[in-house]
């Protein structure tokens, strides 16, 4: 397929508004490109940046529309340059970009079918230079990226408040997301990491909820701190479960083990602290934000078992 | 060093249901160490960087202008709703 995305979709996506015809499909594109390039000799830095993000599909008359998500974040820090990009349909959008998500009921595959399309199309280019002392000495990086979908809506038939049947429109899931992260300090200490998910339906979901590398894009020190968290009474066999969580957490404290620590907080998509009090403290906070009731504390021991190896 | 963290109840919680999240939240977070309102909602503060007391904080409305806290260690005083109502409170904790 070409995907000459920012020059074909979003004029005709907005040829296609302005005529005003009606569509059953959603078309969601973006496409990035980033040009880094670092001398030090002389000492210069060149970024060039470029973002198109597009989207057109059906707008209801209660004003909704089908959901959709993209990010990036990228610091293009000098010898260790970062870049993460999330993008995302349906569920998986709306799951993504909730601090708590409950992950809703799997979807059955039946019904008609429609064919759909979903893309990522990835280049990265990276040539990193050192003097004679081994220090890095230039670094040019060349980053691009697109991402495409275009996904018919479905329909499907759920109970209205009166219990009546209502026919409403279905958006499918599907996510896609890129890590990069790039390190030049020396010949010896050069790395290029590269973490790259690309799913759809049930399994979007299931990542949007779920994986601390796609959702930390998200979830920011500054929403938790405005949004001081309700109390919530709960029921004493969970409350056991929520105490000897929190008891383990607070051994590894004691303890001083700062590793484990940070990969709960990881996992927790906790921004890092500074030392072992402070990260303790938000693990326990998010420890008690994300075990309000018996599925949600199934979904965070579910979540922390590859580290804590044991179940609450 | 201290790491508060804090938790807002509802206006309309009873006086035992305030006290129940007190002693629910002090397993997980940590002491009580604050008691407060918002304007609309009650604020409770804890210490997560110290370990669950073994005695939970127990809320009650201030007798009196003394607001005195018999048979038990002073932990905080505040303004919260009880039922509805902002009320002077003592938290205190039993020795």
């Amino acid at each position: 397929m070409n995907m000459r995305t920012g020059a074909l979709i979003v004029p005709t996506a907005a040829a296609l508004l302005l005529a005003g015809c009606a569509t059953d499909r959603v078309i969601f594109v973006t496409k990035t490109s980033i040009g880094l390039d670092i001398d030090r000799t002389p000492g210069t830095v060149s970024i060039a940046y470029d973002r198109i993000d597009g989207f057109f599909g059906p707008r209801y008359d209660n004003g909704a529309v089908p959901p959709v998500v993209a990010s990036i974040n990228t610091d293009l820090a000098v010898f260790a340059p970062q870049i993460r990009q999330v993008y995302a349909t349906g569920n998986a959008a709306t799951l993504v970009v909730t601090p708590s998500p409950q992950l809703p009921q799997p979807l059955l595959l039946r019904g008609n079918r429609k064919s759909m399309f979903f893309g990522t199309s990835t280049t990265v280019g990276l040539k990193i230079g050192f003097d004679v002392t081994g220090l890095p000495e230039s670094l040019t990086l060349g980053y691009k990226r697109k991402e495409m979908s275009v996904i018919p809506v479905g329909t499907t038939k759920v109970k209205d408040a009166a219990g009546n049947d209502v026919e409403i429109d279905t958006y499918p899931s599907v996510l896609a997301s890129i890590d990069v992260r790039i390190k030049a300090a020396s010949p010896a200490d050069t790395s290029f990491g590269l973490n790259q998910f690309f799913a759809t339906g049930n399994a979007a979901e299931s990542l949007a909820a779920n994986s601390a590398a796609i959702r930390r894009s998200f979830i920011t020190l500054a929403q938790k701190a405005l949004e001081p968290a309700a109390a919530v009474v709960v029921a004493p066999e969970l409350q056991a479960r929520r105490k000897k969580m929190a008891d383990h957490v607070r051994a590894l404290r004691t303890s001083g083990d700062k590793n484990t620590l940070g990969a709960i907080a990881d996992a927790l998509n906790l921004p890092k602290q500074a030392d072992i009090p402070s990260e303790t403290a938000a693990i326990l906070d998010e420890i008690e934000q994300r075990s309000r009731d018996a599925a949600s504390m199934d979904q965070l021991s579910t979540l922390l078992k590859p580290i804590t190896r044991q179940d609450f | 060093m201290a790491t508060p963290k804090t938790r807002t109840v509802d206006k309309s919680s009873t006086l035992a249901t305030l006290n129940q999240l007190v002693a629910q939240q002090e397993q997980i977070l940590g002491p009580l160490i604050a008691i407060s309102n918002d304007g609309n909602q009650t604020v409770l503060t804890f210490d997560a960087a110290l370990d669950p007391p073994v005695k939970n904080a127990v809320l009650a409305a201030a007798a009196g202008a003394s607001g005195g806290a018999p048979g038990g260690t002073h932990v905080a005083r505040g303004e919260i709703f009880i039922a509805g109502i902002l009320t002077d409170t003592i938290a205190t904790r039993a020795s």
